[in-house]
Formats: structure tokens, sequence, C-alpha cells
């Protein structure tokens, strides 16, 4: 345990891409603050594992996080269970290399549909003041490629990039309600994406930019707990970026 | 249609206030700029009907909303 804990009892949370990497670490430690958590991801055994942990606090859901009807009735089953959202996490998004000269354009697009169209049809459903309480708080994952490109990344950069641009604009939709939503931009954290992304990467470079070396999913959850929580409730359409220095 | 409309109106303006054709819309808290301009996009995307800015500054009630859709 760290120095800092947060205390969600009572609170309810989507969490998308909750099946492994950020999105996982996001909803154990939310249930582990208390929190009843609503998991979204496609791989059903792997959120079973997850909800085994708490069988109390996580619900899940396997579905498509780009399948939005079947996210918005995911969604409202939690809500009439459990109650309106105090925000939600979208953490979904897939890590694909698109040299600009050979790429696979489905793979692309694919791309932009997971981190920034779900993203946005994430808000829409969970916005809703049916669906939420005033204040509630949003939190969508977006990366240091965002500013910093890398070769082979152009896809995964500009959907990051969408998504630091609609957060501002959304943050001033929903600030009526006294909603908030932000962008985390993390550096190279060690996850199954990236992982997969290394054996492609010119790491040697990426290292020599991560002054404190590679992060763990947890040297990011922090930060997202910290913006769902009533100590950021003057934070909103801002871009954070946690990166153990990469931007430096 | 009517029930149909108030629905979706409902959902566009996101307010929990229970509406009706006479309900007035500057009595609704939620009726602001965003819902203004979502209700032209609303009437574009469900209703395909072109709506003036002019149209829905002139609107009163829900029943006025609905008559610059229907038909």
């Amino acid at each position: 345990m760290g120095q800092v804990t947060f205390d969600f009892t009572g609170c309810r949370f989507v969490v998308t891409g909750a099946s492994s990497g950020m999105g996982c670490a996001i909803a154990r430690e939310l249930a582990l603050a208390g929190a009843d958590v609503l998991a979204v991801a496609r791989r059903e055994e792997k959120l079973r594992i997850l909800q085994a942990e708490f069988p109390e606090r996580i619900t899940i859901a396997a579905v498509d996080v780009c399948d939005k009807e079947k996210v918005g009735e995911a969604v409202c089953n939690f809500v009439q269970a459990k109650g309106k959202l105090n925000g939600g996490i979208h953490a979904a998004g897939i890590l694909g290399i698109t040299p600009l000269k050979q790429h696979d354009s489905k793979m692309a697009r694919k791309i932009m549909d997971v981190s920034f169209w779900a993203g946005m049809d994430f808000l829409q459903i969970c916005t809703k003041a049916a669906v939420s309480e005033k204040g509630a708080s949003y939190v969508l994952f977006s990366s240091v490629d965002a500013i910093a490109g890398e070769k082979g990344k152009f896809a995964y950069s500009s959907a990051k990039m969408a998504v630091n641009s609609a957060v501002k604009s959304i943050a001033k939709e929903i600030a009526r309600r006294g909603q908030r939503v932000n962008s985390i931009l993390p550096g190279w954290v060690q996850t199954n994406m990236t992982k997969e992304a290394a054996e492609l990467t010119d790491m040697a470079s990426i290292m020599e930019r991560e002054l404190l070396g590679v992060g763990k999913p947890e040297d990011v959850t922090g930060q997202v707990l910290f913006l769902l929580s009533d100590r950021a409730t003057w934070i909103t359409g801002t871009n954070v970026v946690v990166d153990g220095g990469y931007l430096a | 249609m009517e029930q149909k409309f108030i629905e979706e109106l409902t959902e566009t303006i996101d307010t929990e206030e229970t509406l009706a054709m006479d309900t007035v819309l500057d009595d609704l808290e939620d009726w602001d700029s965003l819902s203004f301009v979502s209700f032209i996009s609303m009437a574009n995307t469900s209703y395909n009907k072109k709506v003036s800015a002019e149209q829905v500054r002139e609107a009163v009630t829900v029943a006025d909303l609905y008559a610059l859709v229907k038909g």
C-alpha cells in the first residue's frame, strides 16, 4: 500500500479494456477502494479471472467496445442493478504498427475506432442524466505518442491526439452537470499490448527517453484514480501526462 | 409518434424532468444553447428536416418543436 489511498465506497464506475493491462489494473484498484465496477472487454475468460478476485465488487460484460448498442445495454443493466455512475474509464485500445508506405488500412481504421470512436460512444452513453450522477468524472486513455510521433504509428498517434482534442470540447458540454472529462497520456508501460509492439519497435531510442525507466500499470493508475476522485473536482478538459519523463 | 418524439427529445435535452407537449421550453433548466443545437441535429438525423436556428428560437413549447419535425 502506498502513501495515498482512495476510498470509493458507494461509487460506481465503468472500465473498458478491463481484461488486461491498465484497464484491468484500474478495475482492480477501484474494487479494492470499495467501488462497484462494470468491467467491459471482449475476452470473457479474462474478465472472469478478474471478477473472481472481487466477486462482490466487479460485474463483467463480455462485449466489443465498438458495439455501441451492446455497451449501452451493459451500462444500463449495471446502473439498474447498482445505481447511477460516478464515472468511467475508456482504457480499451490497440497498438498496431502502420508504416505509411505499406500499412493495413483496416487495422489503421480499427485503431481509430477502438481508441477514439468507441471512446466518444462511451462518453455519450455514460454522461446521460439518466445514467450518471452529477459531478461524475471520466478518463480516456491517450498516449505520449499523441505528442511525440514514432515511426510506424501515425494511426495510433492520430487516434490518441483525437482523444486529447475531444475531451476539451466535451468538457464544455458536460460541465453543466458538474461532470468532468480528462485524457491521460502514459509513457511506455509494460503490458501485453506494449510487449507485442516492442518486437517491431526501436526500443533503444524509447528507453533512452524514459528517464525513470519503463513504467508499470500501477505507475499510471494512481493518477487515474485521483482524476476520478473528489480531490480533482476542479480539473477538466485537460491532457495529463504520466510518462516517466519521456516527453521531458 | 408524439410519444416517441417526447422520448427522443428528453434524451436529446438530457433532462430528468418529465416532458409533455405543453411544457414551456424556457421553464426547463436543461434547455440551453447545447440542447438548442442538439435539437437541430436531432431534427436532421431522426426526421430528415432542416430546421433553422430562428425556427427553434421562436418555439415556446415542446409542441412547437414537434411541429417543426412532423409531417
